[in-house]
């Protein structure tokens, strides 16, 4: 890793990249301009065809006809390279730009052009939209302020989902996690290890709807007078039980719903948690196994410790995909028997009951409710940079 | 600070340091086998169902097909052929694609650049900043959709691919800076030291030591980010609205299942279409995260 | 994947189904003395000699256009029907939750018009999330110019917020009113219309397996006393009476058991008890209400042997299967002989045309057949259903336009001539209706009816209507009705303040 070459062609660079950045802005507000058009594919190939003579083709796309399947390429050539290509080229540019700058300006500048991207685009898609959320919750519909939309949080049916939410937090959260730290020490030491991660990782892949058949597949119930078509029943019912109705008995649907978001989110921590195994330095490994320590103290006692940075990461996103979890209770139960969590009933509050006040009172409740978990992951990352 | 560059130790030993052939005993293999098996079995049951006799489907459990394997007027490829073979399926799939890369690789690169910005270039207000950009992982998307689409219909972005992009990168971005922060942050401190001494400006730096570095967390994020955008239906259709000619495949998929959800066995063989991208999106990555350079804690 | 669980999925297939059950819809007035048969076992005999041609284009089909004569009485529709064809090349967005068959009927009602008009219609259909992507188009400031919405109540929410156009101002209010008497006083609030009754259903019905009862010897039954010595009957020989689901499966479980209350207390204590209910001057805890829960919705739920899988069948069954057990061997011999459920249901969800797409082999009227829900109380013999629809969302001549058009019965014709819809509008000719079953039938309901009702839950606040209401009654189903007190207390403490 000779960083030295690196600084070996500064001139050619400080020429090129502005350069670069203007060509990329141009090309990148050609694309736009291209692509906010609805019609901007066939307009773009009606006026190639022109160009080349074939006006009648042309006129064929303008209309709505003729290749509209080519014209759909060149939009997806286009949309990828604007997409891809344009946000690289920018990046080098405006910062090949601010490198010219003199060093006291170019040190603060800096900074805020590798951020500010991101802060821009968070503060309109997501910042903003939470402050309105916030906002919304304190008034009602006539636009008074009032608290009305919080006090609902200590009724029953409130507390119940409250409490399933809980359950989720913990179950969800440690299941996915745990199996995950599993299956990828365990996955690490086995020849086809890509092979076998696959198997985790595919549910992943599936798509919500496909993954609500598929256990609906697992968990069906039938009346004692019909063959079972649900897995589980057909086992418990050869082994001569009863079969359950797992989606509508409470509080067992919570569990059977915890399983499927475990199913899906130990394939994200295996991937996060077996990179991260991957970077624990050979020479630790090899220190720990001449002092004697055996293959579960190794993993316990030297790789889980090594790689605790990365296991609160994927503790805490899970967590908090775990709070705001909807998709998985609206598509099986929809949270009618007993098991309906926070943001599922947000949603319900807001697009069927419309009672958008109490569906943001919900979704800033759920704001709250993961500061704690925020608060534990920066203590973590300053005790790692201090360590650092 | 002497966190040894296993950069190259790894690529001496592309086999896991840990791993002594002895111990690749058969228990490890039996419970991976099983762990594996466990795993895969609802997907089993959503193969074997898409390639069902449709009447079949809701009468007998789908492994009995497998039981009995050849029997009469038991298998079909009817579902995929109705999928593949109703209107508009190829526009669907390009326009996914217009959908999913930039909508992919945008957030990456922005989200490289500012994690990168948070763990090793010091400037004012950083800690208080990156707390707020993580916080915003908890922003629920639900309540996020009409405040933008009063943005766009002002911007006239409503309808548009841009617009989506732009939506899915700000929807990514809280998810994608913290895992590449944890990722960067980790890095050895003297890699940067060292190339600082040399001379190297920030935006060398970042591209000739970090990026590479970094490929395992951003092929892991790219995989999440490009199947979620790959399967999201919710953002696609309140964005690119209901019109056909912008349809993506889950939208395109929906349109076929009639508004009584009486076609909805086509569900089974639509699923196991859009699975094929992605999985082979995650087989190619799969190197990466392999041959995965550091990543993790690095520590003494 | 993590970041795919923060998304939403108003996708599942469960939502198909919920939004079917929404534009379920009644039809009050269609149709005034079309083949009208005076029992409707009468009914379905008469009916059967017609229906070797089920789903097929009524022969009446009139090769003229489908569109209204000029003057229609509404002012951009004849301009827009004039000669010179002022709206050409405008184009009026619609956002419909029908697809498949509904959808391409819907687009046969426009094509004429369109044609006529030069003005493109683009239909916008959103078979599922039909409601969340509505609302984000409304809010968000980019709205469809004309909506399809299968309950009045969320009509009535937006014109709350001052985003629907009434109707009034741009269409003759009494012509309107004259013309939809059953169905726009849904929309109405004072001299404001906010929106176009577009279609109907009727949900009073019960389906039936008309050679099997033929074969055993079973009468349709006209009175609650018949309905219930018939069930009895059914398990004496030996099988269940009823195919029962509560509407589901998921997040659309439970309008099944709602539908069932509203049957019985239209049927109990009449229409104005009925409004009462809905405007909860009249409470859930009320004897009435408890009475419809426990004395009727009670006997046939959990009356051993009733319910073909038992009570918890009810909740379990997906409403996309319920009626199967009725198929077993060809329908010869039914494991359940008798579901309530609305007219929009058969063919579509017959097994073969379930697992198929195509037309099924069970014809409706001569393989199975509807009967009307017998009446309680011959005083109070009213009628369920409810009506989709059309809010207008901007304000344009071309809009306007097809809006007054979608009032007119043209608006309709094609969907009506392919058998399968109701129009709401009093002055669609009987012709149109001629040779489909289903319709006759309906219209026969609903011309015997002393009133009707709509759907109370539709009406209702939607965290009562579309919240508690179904949870409870859920509830109530999984606890086989041992807790009528307790739920219908939980129901009225939820409603609004």
């Amino acid at each position: 890793m000779a960083v030295g070459e690196r600084t070996a062609n500064p001139p050619l660079s400080r020429f090129l990249l502005p350069i670069l950045g203007v060509v990329a802005l141009g090309l990148c507000i050609g694309g736009v301009i291209i692509l906010i058009n609805p019609h901007g594919g066939q307009n773009l190939l009606a006026a190639l065809y022109d160009a080349l003579g074939n006006s009648s083709g042309a006129t064929d796309l303008r209309n709505g006809h003729g290749d509209q399947l080519l014209a759909k390429v060149i939009l997806a050539v286009i949309a990828v390279g604007v997409g891809v290509g344009g946000i690289w080229l920018l990046y080098l540019g405006v910062g090949g730009m601010v490198g010219m700058l003199r060093p006291a300006w170019r040190d603060r500048i800096l900074p805020w052009v590798f951020v500010g991207p991101a802060l821009v685009l968070l503060a309109t898609f997501l910042v903003y939209p939470g402050i309105a959320t916030v906002a919304r919750s304190l008034f009602d519909g006539q636009g008074h302020f009032t608290l009305d939309n919080y006090a609902v949080m200590t009724s029953p049916e409130m507390v119940e989902i409250l409490r399933n939410n809980v359950i989720w937090l913990i179950a969800a959260t440690g299941g996915s996690v745990i199996l995950g730290l599993v299956i990828a020490g365990l996955f690490d030491r086995i020849r086809r290890e890509a092979l076998a991660k696959t198997f985790i990782f595919l549910p992943l892949a599936i798509s919500l709807i496909g993954a609500s058949v598929i256990w609906g597949f697992m968990y069906a119930w039938e009346p004692a007078e019909q063959p079972q078509i649900g897995l589980l029943n057909a086992i418990i019912v050869a082994a001569g039980g009863q079969a359950i109705p797992f989606f509508t008995t409470s509080p067992l649907n919570i569990g059977a719903e915890i399983v499927i978001m475990v199913w899906l989110q130990t394939g994200f921590a295996m991937v996060v948690l077996s990179a991260a195994i991957k970077g624990v330095s050979t020479e630790i490994i090899e220190a720990a196994r001449l002092d004697g320590a055996n293959e579960p103290q190794l993993f316990f006692r030297v790789i889980v410790p090594s790689i605790r940075g990365s296991i609160v990461t994927v503790t805490t996103t899970i967590a908090i995909a775990t709070l705001k979890i909807f998709d998985i209770i609206y598509v099986t139960t929809g949270g009618r028997f007993h098991d309906d969590v926070v943001a599922n009933r947000m949603f319900h509050e807001m697009f069927q009951f419309f009672n958008d006040g109490r569906a943001a009172a919900l979704a800033s409740l759920l704001f709250v409710a993961v500061l704690p978990v925020m608060y534990l992951n920066l203590r973590n990352f300053r005790r790692q940079q201090v360590e650092a | 600070m002497s966190a040894p560059a296993p950069a190259v130790t790894r690529h001496t030993a592309p086999v896991s340091p840990w791993r002594p052939a002895l111990l690749r005993s058969l228990p490890v293999r039996i419970s991976v086998f099983v762990i594996c098996f466990l795993w895969t079995i609802p997907t089993l049951g959503l193969l074997v169902t898409s390639i069902r006799n449709p009447e079949q489907i809701s009468s007998t459990g789908w492994w009995t097909a497998l039981l009995n394997p050849f029997g009469a007027n038991q298998w079909t490829l009817s579902n995929y052929q109705q999928v593949i073979g109703s209107g508009g399926m190829g526009a669907a799939f390009l326009n996914s694609l217009i959908v999913t890369i930039p909508s992919t690789v945008i957030p990456i690169t922005i989200a490289a650049f500012a994690a990168y910005a948070f763990a090793w270039i010091p400037f004012r207000g950083r800690g208080i900043l990156f707390t707020v950009v993580v916080g915003l992982l908890v922003v629920p998307i639900q309540m996020s959709l009409i405040p933008i689409l009063k943005l766009y219909s002002g911007a006239s972005l409503y309808g548009t691919f841009v617009g989506v992009w732009l939506a899915h990168t700000g929807f990514g971005l809280p998810l994608a800076i913290f895992l590449l922060y944890t990722f960067i942050s980790q890095l050895p401190r003297d890699l940067f030291e060292s190339a600082a001494i040399d001379g190297a400006t920030h935006l060398q730096t970042f591209i000739r030591i970090v990026l590479p570095l970094s490929i395992p967390a951003l092929g892991a994020f790219a995989i999440f980010q490009f199947l979620w955008v790959w399967n999201d239906l919710l953002v696609a259709l309140v964005i690119l609205g209901p019109s056909t000619d912008l349809r993506v495949m889950p939208t395109a998929l929906y349109a076929l299942l009639g508004s009584r959800g009486g076609q909805w066995q086509l569900l089974t063989a639509g699923a196991f279409i859009t699975m094929l991208l992605p999985l082979l999106v995650f087989l190619l990555l799969q190197r990466a995260f392999v041959r995965g350079i550091l990543a993790g804690s690095v520590k003494s | 994947m993590v970041k795919r669980l923060r998304a939403t999925s108003a996708l599942a297939a469960v939502i198909l189904v919920a939004s079917a059950c929404g534009s379920s819809t009644a039809s009050p007035t269609a149709a005034p003395s079309s083949a009208a048969p005076s029992a409707s076992a009468a009914a379905s005999a008469s009916a059967a000699a017609s229906a070797s041609a089920p789903a097929s284009v009524a022969p009446s089909a009139s090769p003229a256009a489908a569109v209204p004569t000029v003057p229609t009485g509404y002012t951009e529709l004849d301009k827009a029907l004039g000669s010179d064809q002022p709206y050409k090349g405008k184009q009026v967005d619609i956002q419909v939750q029908w697809t498949g068959g509904e959808l391409a009927n819907f687009q046969a009602s426009l094509a004429d018009f369109a044609k006529a008009t030069g003005i493109t219609i683009q239909v916008d259909s959103v078979p599922s999330s039909h409601e969340t992507v509505l609302k984000s188009r409304i809010e968000g400031g980019s709205p469809p110019d004309i909506a399809q919405l299968a309950q009045p109540t969320p009509v009535l929410a937006y014109a709350a917020e001052g985003k629907v156009i009434d109707v009034a101002t741009f269409m003759d209010p009494q012509k309107l009113s004259k013309e939809h008497p059953a169905t726009i006083g849904l929309v109405t609030q004072g001299s404001h219309i906010w929106g176009i009754p577009y279609k109907a259903d009727v949900k009073s019905v019960i389906w039936y397996p008309i050679k099997a009862f033929q074969a055993k010897g079973y009468q349709v039954p006209t009175t609650w006393d018949q309905l219930i010595a018939l069930s009895d009957k059914i398990v004496a020989d030996g099988s269940s009476p009823w195919c029962i689901s509560a509407g589901g499966p998921g997040d659309a479980t439970g309008w099944q058991i709602t539908d069932w209350v509203e049957e019985i207390v239209l049927k109990t204590k009449g229409l104005q008890y009925y409004n009462d209910w809905i405007s909860h001057k009249v409470t859930f805890e009320d004897p009435g209400i408890k009475d419809a829960f426990d004395k009727y919705v009670g006997k046939i739920f959990f009356t051993p042997n009733y319910v073909y899988g038992g009570p918890q069948a009810i909740i379990n069954t997906d409403q996309k299967t319920t009626m199967d057990p009725m198929f077993n061997q060809d329908l010869q011999a039914p494991k359940c002989w008798m579901q309530k459920v609305p007219t929009w249901y058969g063919p579509d969800f017959f097994p073969d045309q379930r697992a198929s797409g195509q037309l099924s082999k069970y014809v409706v009227g001569t393989d199975v057949g509807i009967m009307p829900f017998p009446t309680i109380d011959p005083s109070q013999n009213n009628v369920e259903g409810s009506a989709d629809t059309m809010m207008v969302l901007t304000d344009r001549p071309e809009v306007r336009a097809v809006a007054a058009f979608l009032s007119t019965p043209q608006g309709l014709q094609r969907w009506i001539e392919a058998g399968s819809a109701i129009s709401p509008n009093t002055t669609t000719p009987d012709a149109w209706y001629a040779g489909a079953y289903k319709l006759q039938v309906a219209a026969s309901i609903v011309n015997k009816a002393a009133g009707i009702g709509f759907d109370a839950s539709d009406l209702m606040p939607g965290a009562v209507g579309a919240g508690t209401f179904w949870t409870q009654a859920v509830d109530w189903v999984n606890n086989n009705g041992k807790n009528t007190d307790a739920v219908l207390k939980a129901i009225d403490a939820s409603w609004p303040k």
